[in-house]
């Protein structure tokens, strides 16, 4: 029987008017109302003119609200577009095939979920510490080369990249990405991409664990609370495990209450001398501390320590994220920063590098991020209830994630030029008096005077602010004068800089854990290759082994960053943001064999462009920075002048002794090889994407090997 | 041959279903009935004239889109057309809605600590394993607590 036209619409879409005989579509219409074309022009319009205003203003300070409305309105346009011509000219998004959520129901994991609880889900899952570190790193430049990256990365590579995933995982049983990596590339390519993943699992966990040590060395209150979230963890855990089983909100708000305490109690410990020695510690110090503490919270059950904490650190995190951009639009301060300083470059002291390709790497997550891919093909897929759900969750996710990095460069934006320098510049540059620093910073043309750096510290209730590398202070600081504006006023600075401090150091702490466990895991897996015995992961030994080997990986890493004289994270964020971009490189390289191989090959560029971008990108910076001859990029240059130094028994600044002088010489070849192998490894993953796609655009059949839905229909479970 | 996929019926329904069988305090008859009166506001636009109008709830902006039609199947039910343009607020109608809303953001902070919502899992062991033993909440909390941290299910979470 035939149906009559069934007519359906969103508020601003356009209406489509179906006829159907049969369940078979005979007609679509789709008609582009008066309204919505007019609605969308103006969104255009408005978008247009915001950016104007940012883009050419010059000599006096933009209004933040201008950026955030500019982002808002190509968020938009972006997602009504742009997505949807993805989702349904390029993967031919069929709302009537069954998802895994259906097909696998079990109530656990796969569980077919309300669009919006899931976005929700997968936004906690996205949203970490990448987007708010990188954009205030990114700020050297000034706010707007940043921001361009950001815009464009995300509409065009980012936030594809999560939708495409999201959508071949969901074809695939809600399958891994190194596992759809195998099926579709081979077991040669999978494997490789599988070393990839651990060696940026390796290197993301001791980069993050090194902002948190910069961020705590020296400040009793930042150290104080974030001790105390062990205790408050431990106490939830037994609450939930046994006193008042499984209820999550009542644990929360426990920890909550108890961590707003330790919050506040931490300023009368950092004001008595006798406390604050207790809670005083030098990098290298906390270092073993986070080491030590990773190990032990990979070994303790995770019901005690880890998951409390991650129950905490999650609602902290989306909470902080809404505050913080409800205090961006509330207060819609002026930015202070330049939107182009001269370290376009290169030659800047927060990271090494000019615009192209470092600001591509240095600004990962918020525009586009490899890790969104082992997400977007972990449990978000066995959950959605429909194909047609996944541009909001997989591109929409992102779009939020994006407009949480244009919050953070706000953050760094909106404190004074001066400050920011002096906060990301190593003490190798600028030492640690505020008079000698306030002089180099304006001799880089940034003027400040001694006073405003020591001023800010008193407010934020630390004795200094120099050197506090890592953007975790940074946007502490940007947090602070923007929540201090609208709640509080200067006399809860402190609180809202530590209480910015908190919820950073408890999420990556947080993530360290549970990466600490996929490590173990990883090199359980690897090792068990050749002894099968220490695959059992349910052994004690085994489990010691493992997390020990973990620890030690990432331990070293993290120790060689805080005792770099040059600052840690001017050497190793570049190789954080190469590592993490060549995981997307990777994820975008499946993406595009698997266009060609359902033989979508004419539309297969919104693929291949991001994913050329990056290769180039990536691969660029990577060759540069082992190869480069300048000596504050190569690694290699660099080994080659300190070790001539060191044949020549001379000691070159910063380095102190002659044992520090082979150690860098030593870090710069391990750094070089990790760079190199880095390169090699998106290398040879392209060279077998390009050859998959051509085998595809040969055969003239789709040769996908994804589950087909009327198949799987019939045979339910 | 059925209809693939019915997500509104099915999801309402077992979440109805579940919620009796656990006695859990939610309102998921009012669930239903919310989606029931999404359907209906969502689908009969008369002719294709403007877009929809549907400011039938004034509530939430998420409510209202929470309730909005997932597929866009609603249509074919069949509803005669501009009924919608007639319907009448009613306090009940803003209550069961405010209710789903309250509901969803919920179960929306659970899900992102790993929890997914257990009448739902309750239903659907009554519904496809009646013979089966089903998991206590505290079981069924213990059980997703440690999958969430097991990689081996193939858990993978990120940094950032």
């Amino acid at each position: 029987m035939g149906r009559p036209a069934s007519a359906v619409t969103g508020r601003w879409g356009p209406v489509v008017r179906r006829h159907e005989v049969n369940d078979e579509i005979l007609l679509l219409e789709v008609e582009v109302t008066l309204q919505a074309k007019l609605a969308w022009i103006a969104v255009a319009a408005l978008g247009a003119l915001s950016f104007a205003v940012v883009a050419l203003t010059r000599g006096e300070p933009v209004n933040a609200a201008w950026l955030v409305i500019a982002s808002v309105c190509i968020y938009f346009i972006a997602y009504r577009f742009y997505a949807l011509y993805i989702t349904g000219k390029v993967f031919g998004i069929d709302p009537k095939r069954v998802t895994p959520a259906y097909r696998h129901n079990d109530g656990l994991d796969y569980v077919p979920t309300n669009r919006y609880v899931l976005f929700g889900h997968h936004f906690a899952a996205i949203a970490g510490a990448g987007p708010l570190v990188g954009p205030v790193l990114a700020a050297q430049m000034g706010y707007l080369p940043g921001t361009l990256w950001i815009l464009a990365g995300v509409v065009f590579a980012g936030a594809v990249q999560d939708m495409t995933v999201l959508f071949l995982s969901t074809r695939r049983d809600g399958k891994s990405l190194g596992d759809m990596i195998r099926a579709e590339m081979g077991p040669v390519a999978g494997g490789i991409a599988g070393i990839g993943i651990l060696l940026i699992c390796i290197i993301v966990l001791s980069v993050l664990a090194l902002v948190v040590v910069n961020a705590l060395k020296g400040s009793p209150w930042g150290t104080f609370t974030v001790f105390c979230t062990i205790p408050i963890a431990l106490v939830m855990g037994i609450y939930s495990r046994f006193i008042r089983p499984g209820r999550i909100a009542e644990m929360s708000l426990i920890g909550a209450a108890l961590l707003l305490a330790a919050l506040i109690y931490g300023r009368t410990v950092s004001e008595t001398p006798e406390l604050a020695s207790w809670f005083n510690y030098s990098g290298e110090t906390l270092a073993l501390i986070v080491i030590g503490y990773g190990f032990v919270a990979s070994v303790l059950p995770v019901w005690l320590l880890l998951a409390p904490r991650d129950y905490l650190s999650t609602f902290l995190k989306v909470g902080t994220i809404l505050l913080l951009t409800a205090g961006v639009i509330i207060v819609h301060p002026d930015l202070q920063m330049a939107p182009i300083t001269r370290y376009i470059d290169g030659s800047g002291p927060v990271w090494a590098g000019s615009v192209f390709p470092f600001l591509f790497i240095t600004i990962a997550c918020g525009s586009v991020s490899g890790w969104h891919a082992l997400i977007a093909s972990g449990t978000t897929p066995k959950m959605i209830e429909n194909e047609s759900q996944i541009r909001f969750i997989g591109y929409g996710g992102m779009l939020m994630e994006s407009l949480v990095a244009i919050m953070a460069m706000i953050a760094a934006s909106v404190i004074h030029p001066g400050v920011y320098f002096a906060m990301n510049s190593s003490a190798g540059l600028i030492g640690a008096d505020p008079g000698h620093a306030a002089e180099v910073i304006s001799s880089w043309g940034f003027a400040v005077t001694p006073d405003i750096l020591t001023q800010v510290a008193r407010e934020v209730g630390e004795s200094t602010i120099l050197s506090r590398t890592g953007g975790a202070p940074t946007l502490a600081v940007g947090m602070a004068s923007i929540l201090s504006g609208f709640l509080g006023g200067s006399a809860l600075a402190g609180i809202w800089y530590h209480f910015a401090i908190l919820f950073e150091a408890l999420f990556i702490l947080t993530t360290v854990d549970a990466g600490t466990r996929v490590c173990r895991f990883m090199i359980q897996d690897l090792i068990g290759n050749v002894i099968p015995a220490f695959r059992a992961t349910e052994s004690w030994a085994n489990n010691i082994i493992g997390s020990g080997l973990a620890c030690a990986l990432w331990g070293y890493f993290l120790y060689q960053g805080v005792i770099d004289p040059l600052g840690g994270i001017w050497t190793m964020w570049p190789l954080f943001g190469s590592a993490n971009q060549m995981l997307a490189a990777i994820a975008l390289t499946l993406c595009t064999v698997v266009l060609f191989k359902m033989k979508r090959h004419r539309v297969a560029w919104v693929t291949i462009v991001p994913t050329a971008w990056l290769v180039l990108c990536t691969v660029t910076a990577g060759l540069e920075k082992v190869f480069s001859s300048n000596v504050a990029v190569g690694f290699l240059a660099h080994a080659q002048r300190f070790g001539d130094a060191v044949a020549a028994g001379k000691i070159l600044a910063p380095a102190k002794t002659l044992h520090e002088m082979n150690r860098i010489v030593f870090n710069d070849y391990l750094d070089a090889g990790l760079a190199g192998l880095f390169v090699a490894i998106v290398l040879i993953v392209v060279v077998y994407g390009v050859a998959d796609a051509r085998k595809a655009l040969r055969n003239p059949r789709d040769t996908t090997v994804e589950i087909s839905g009327a198949a799987m229909a019939a045979g339910d479970d | 041959m059925p209809r693939w996929p019915p997500v509104m019926t099915e999801t309402a329904g077992s979440q109805a279903a579940g919620a009796d069988a656990a006695g859990a305090g939610a309102t998921p008859a009012g669930i239903a009935r919310v989606k029931k009166a999404g359907t209906e506001v969502v689908g009969t636009k008369p002719g294709g004239t403007g877009p929809v109008e549907t400011e039938v709830v004034g509530t939430e902006p998420g409510g209202t889109e929470a309730v909005g039609t997932d597929l866009g199947e609603t249509g074919a039910a069949g509803q005669p057309a501009g009924a919608a343009a007639t319907r009448t607020i009613t306090t009940e109608a803003v209550a069961t809605r405010v209710r789903f809303v309250c509901e969803i953001v919920v179960q929306t902070a659970r899900l992102m600590v790993g929890v997914p919502d257990y009448p739902t899992y309750v239903a659907h062991r009554k519904t496809t394993h009646p013979d089966l033993p089903v998991m206590t909440y505290k079981e069924f909390f213990r059980e997703r607590q440690d999958a969430r941290y097991s990689v081996g299910k193939g858990r993978f979470r990120g940094c950032c």
